[in-house]
């Protein structure tokens, strides 16, 4: 068990703050639990300390910001001033290589994709088809050329995953298969479709249909994520910081049974999406979670950075 | 270690029991951003996505309370900047859920326009407003509002989707819609936005319309707006109609053979590759209704110049001849002009073969009639030797 290191780190940065006293309180609700995925969030700061993606100071400072009338540690600290100015995103001091033939690729659900570039179409059937044939599905060109939205997330960033792990995933499966795992593995707990198999096979959609965008090679920008990447506003995510020493994140599966997959993630931005590929995925068809191995994995690597780096970086 | 919340757990389950005014009470707490039990999970999802998924788990006397305080909610938001999100999620949730009572205010809203200066997110609300407004019904006064509303409009986007609410109207006026959005269609992005939209549209009207469109109006547009109707020809076979999109189009709908061949039709005539790529789509169709499509081009062309659109034989035309071992064709330029005639010779499937062959059949049966002396033209095999 790696929470007492955990709770060494997090006292650390309580320490440097201006106003610790609050800090205190704030660690001290952290610590009992007083809302859903506190302990993840513990575990995620100090993995980020431990492994030099953030500092000490960072979080200090971040910290300053925490308003103490919030008794949930993680709300309190996602609407701490420097979290929502989101001026942190993407921003791990982890070194990154980008390859010249490297790509990524973004997986998303339809409603997501509809409900950030294509705004004035509705999740009715229809539409949904109508989306899906044009970007991803449909005998034309599935480039995302003449979206002039912003090509970004919820949280201003967009979280990818390299080609080769996503044609590992897909190898020798059905889309509907690949949905399924990559609900699990990427840790998304999307909700299982509500069409019938029927339904499905005659080409009807749902929001919740996985589809994903290849980007073109060389693609500069992505970072490592760390804790102020994820979002902590509401329970539920999957998010834990990972230490590799390699540039790349660790996805973690909400069942637990899906090995990990590397993640990166890069900021918002505007510009030509002509050289972006859409393609279909499929639906989810059964989810799984588990959020006891979820603290558990989030144990492990933690004790795995500080058991080959016992002093953190302050 | 805690495993979860259940405080923020989704209990749909819950939502069975509720009448009108829990409705209300849940909905209004959800739309402030402060939620009350039963709790849904996000999934990082927009509010519109889990509302119309709370929606799509009830039965249907809850859907009916859930509906009935959705337009309450709507009827009660005051229209001003600060609202935006809100309106924005209750739009999206409306144009799905479909509050019966809802319809003559969305309308009302739409022609006083007060939607016109909200935005959320860069999303016109007026626009989306005309969205939910569709959903309902596209009735004569609909179709006629958007007309009016669309002509002295130079916003893009809205043009773009009044033509994608007229395509639900079952006629043609979606794609003479393209007249509105041609002078606006200087750049690859527009372009390519309204030739994947096109294609939607064509997926719901069909070809066979957006043919007779484009043979109405080609001429006239040419001279009116040449550049920008060059630019949307262009991506029109580029994006739309490709050689390699023409067979999964033509499973979907035979009438995209006519525009395809349309497309490429320069001056009554037709490239010989073209006939061969329509030629050998009976690998996705099948060679009857192949031959049906490539005979119509071809008595299409004929009767709009009275010659022989291709043949063996024509001086000054690309044509098409048989090779001494049966089943070769070299496509070659014709005529004395230099570099030399054969350009590049393609072996004949015996399938494709057929359907000239059949398609021969079919174009001598209309022309001999008519014209004697053209018997004899179009592609026959060689004799074997």
């Amino acid at each position: 068990m790696s929470w007492t290191q955990a709770l060494e780190i997090l006292k650390q940065i309580v320490a440097s703050m201006n106003n610790n006293a609050e800090g205190a309180q704030w660690l001290d609700r952290l610590e009992q639990i007083n809302c859903g995925d506190a302990h993840r969030l513990g575990y995620c700061i100090a993995i980020d300390v431990a492994c030099g993606a953030l500092t000490i100071a960072e979080y200090a400072e971040i910290l300053d910001g925490v308003n103490i009338s919030e008794t949930c540690s993680r709300r309190a600290f996602a609407a701490t001033p420097v979290a929502e100015s989101r001026a942190l995103k993407c921003c791990s001091r982890l070194d990154v290589s980008t390859q010249v033939t490297q790509r990524y690729v973004r997986v998303l659900t339809l409603g997501n994709f509809q409900h950030f570039y294509r705004p004035n179409r509705s999740e009715s059937p229809d539409d949904l088809a109508a989306t899906h044939a044009e970007h991803f599905s449909g005998p034309g060109p599935r480039d995302l050329a003449g979206i002039r939205e912003k090509w970004s997330g919820e949280e201003g960033i967009v979280w990818i995953l390299p080609q080769d792990d996503y044609d590992d995933l897909r190898r020798d499966r059905s889309g509907d298969e690949i949905a399924t795992l990559l609900n699990d593995a990427l840790g998304l707990y999307k909700e299982e479709t509500r069409l019938t198999e029927e339904e499905r096979e005659a080409g009807l959609h749902d929001t919740n249909e996985f589809v994903g965008v290849l980007y073109p090679p060389g693609f500069d920008g992505a970072r490592q994520p760390t804790t102020l990447d994820a979002t902590w506003k509401s329970f539920g995510s999957y998010y834990v910081s990972a230490g590799d020493d390699d540039g790349w994140g660790r996805t973690v599966s909400c069942s637990g049974n899906a090995s990990p997959v590397r993640e990166r993630v890069h900021k918002t931005f505007e510009g030509s999406l002509a050289d972006f590929e859409g393609f279909a995925i499929g639906h989810v068809i059964e989810r799984m979670e588990n959020r006891a191995a979820l603290l558990e994995i989030a144990d492990r690597r933690l004790e795995s950075i500080l058991s080959s780096r016992p002093t953190p970086p302050i | 270690m805690p495993n979860g919340d259940p405080k923020e757990d989704h209990a749909y389950s819950d939502f069975q029991a509720f009448d009108e005014a829990e409705w209300m009470e849940w909905l209004s707490a959800f739309l402030a951003h402060n939620p009350r039990p039963p709790f849904v999970r996000s999934n990082n999802d927009p509010p519109s996505s889990v509302l119309i998924r709370v929606f799509e788990a009830l039965e249907p006397n809850s859907s009916l309370a859930f509906n009935r305080a959705l337009f309450r909610q709507f009827e009660e938001t005051a229209i001003i900047h600060k609202n935006s999100l809100r309106i924005y999620t209750l739009l999206h949730v409306i144009s799905c859920t479909l509050p019966g009572q809802a319809k003559p205010l969305l309308r009302r809203r739409l022609r006083e326009g007060v939607f016109r200066r909200l935005n959320f997110e860069g999303q016109n609300l007026h626009s989306l407003l005309l969205v939910a407004c569709s959903k309902f019904d596209v009735d004569e006064e609909l179709v006629k509002w958007i007309k009016r509303s669309a002509r002295n409009s130079k916003d893009f986007d809205y043009l773009l989707l009044c033509q994608w609410v007229l395509s639900t109207v079952e006629d043609d006026q979606a794609y003479y819609f393209n007249e509105r959005l041609l002078p606006f269609m200087n750049d690859a992005d527009r372009q390519a936005e309204t030739t994947r939209q096109l294609f939607s549209i064509a997926h719901r009207l069909g070809y066979q319309r957006f043919h007779n469109w484009y043979r109405e109006r080609s001429t006239s547009l040419q001279a009116k707006w040449p550049g920008q109707w060059q630019l949307f020809v262009r991506a029109l076979k580029r994006r739309l109609l490709s050689d390699a999109a023409l067979p999964e189009l033509a499973a979907l709908d035979p009438d995209a053979v006519l525009l395809y061949a349309e497309l490429r039709t320069s001056r009554d005539r037709i490239q010989l590759e073209t006939v061969l790529t329509i030629a050998r789509l009976h690998q996705s169709l099948d060679t009857e209704l192949t031959v049906e499509m490539l005979f119509k081009i071809w008595k299409d062309l004929y009767d709009r110049s009275q010659e022989i659109p291709w043949n063996y034989t024509a001086a000054r035309e690309n044509y098409m001849s048989a090779a001494p071992n049966q089943g070769t064709i070299f496509y070659q330029n014709a005529g004395p002009a230099s570099p030399p005639p054969v350009h590049f010779r393609v072996d004949l499937e015996s399938e494709t073969e057929n359907v000239l062959i059949e398609v021969r059949k079919k174009y001598e049966a209309y022309v001999v009639p008519r014209v004697q002396k053209h018997a004899n033209l179009i592609y026959r095999p060689a004799q074997p030797a």
